[in-house]
């Protein structure tokens, strides 16, 4: 609206064209968009040192196995782990942590796409973390959203599967860029799905030639002892 | 149709949107408060923000706030930055008397 009649959006009323001209002037700012948040990261992140916790984050599409690559995964590391998870809706993947006997919050974010600092704090003060050593933070299913949001943690693991196909690295370039390790899982379906894994590892290259590539499969249990390692080599990422 | 598809789709940029909007309003506090009439912002290609839902969310994000109207300059660049370079602000009180 005009501001002066009320009128529907591009009908102008008169406007102090000349004057605000004259006053108009430039403030340089120079700041990142996400400070606030990314400030708030960087507290929970000392916070949980602190505390003698690192945080670990896993990313992924819906039903890339974040939860399954986790289910797998923590029962080897010897304890001393929780686990917020986020989905927009249900605690199915929380209790599927809990009846491990491993604590879990979950965070149901409605229709937002992320978590932020900010949800994982929150979701925090119902966790108990007296013995934990690992806080594993399972993102919302996407592989876009959550890219540029800190959410606190000091290690994150990006999950591939091999169902996503061979060119996922260069399709989401932001999720490879802000990763410390990609978990390609699924790989007992390669055969089934005429994965091609030297495509994969071409198209991972291209995006970050450096980046540790570890396949897994939850389900046959191959590769889960280099990935134990990995997590416990801490400092290593 | 399309206006809910598009808000859908821009959930992200629009708390991003936010984040921008309180970041300016902040800065614009410091230095004696006024009205926003545009803000320059540095995108990341690697950033995961599309610049095209930003643009549809500011609108909506910036209404009742001091930069409603103003204008959005987006620069894409390379890498994983999102910043805001910098705004032009005008003066308040000037402007309310004009009125």
């Amino acid at each position: 609206m005009c501001g002066t009649c009320g009128c529907a959006e591009g009908g102008r009323g008169p406007g102090p064209v000349r004057s605000a001209e004259e006053l108009r002037r430039r403030i340089p700012v120079e700041r990142e968009i996400l400070a606030a948040n990314a400030g708030r990261a960087e507290a929970l992140r000392e916070r949980l040192a602190r505390e003698g916790v690192e945080g670990i984050g896993l990313l992924g599409a819906p039903g890339s196995g974040k939860t399954a690559l986790l289910e797998a995964v923590l029962p080897r590391l010897g304890g001393g782990d929780a686990v917020v998870e986020g989905d927009c809706a249900t605690e199915r993947d929380a209790h599927r942590i809990r009846v491990l006997g491993i604590p879990a919050a979950q965070v149901e974010t409605g229709s937002l796409c992320h978590l932020d600092a900010e949800l994982v704090e929150r979701a925090l003060a119902g966790l108990d973390l007296g013995g934990c050593r690992r806080l594993w933070v399972e993102n919302v299913g996407n592989l876009v959203c959550p890219a540029p949001f800190d959410c606190g943690e000091r290690r994150r693991i990006l999950v591939l599967s091999t169902a996503e196909g061979e060119e996922k690295p260069e399709k989401y370039p932001a999720a490879v860029a802000a990763c410390d390790l990609v978990v390609l899982s699924k790989v007992d379906l390669e055969e089934v799905l005429g994965f091609d894994r030297e495509r994969f590892e071409a198209s991972l290259r291209r995006v970050r030639p450096d980046v540790p590539l570890l396949p897994v499969s939850a389900r046959s249990g191959a590769g889960l002892s280099e990935l134990r390692r990995w997590v416990l080599a801490g400092g290593a990422g | 149709m399309r206006t809910w598809r598009a808000r859908i789709r821009a959930v992200h940029e629009a708390r991003l949107c936010l984040a921008l909007l309180g970041l300016a309003e902040e800065h614009l506090a410091r230095e004696g408060g006024g009205r926003i009439t545009r803000l320059r912002v540095e995108v990341g290609s690697l950033s995961g923000v599309s610049p095209i839902a930003l643009r549809g969310a500011f609108p909506i994000c910036a209404a009742g706030t001091a930069a409603e109207g103003a204008e959005l300059e987006i620069v894409e660049m390379p890498g994983r930055e999102l910043r805001l370079r910098d705004m032009e602000v005008t003066d308040d009180v000037r402007n309310l008397r004009m009125r």
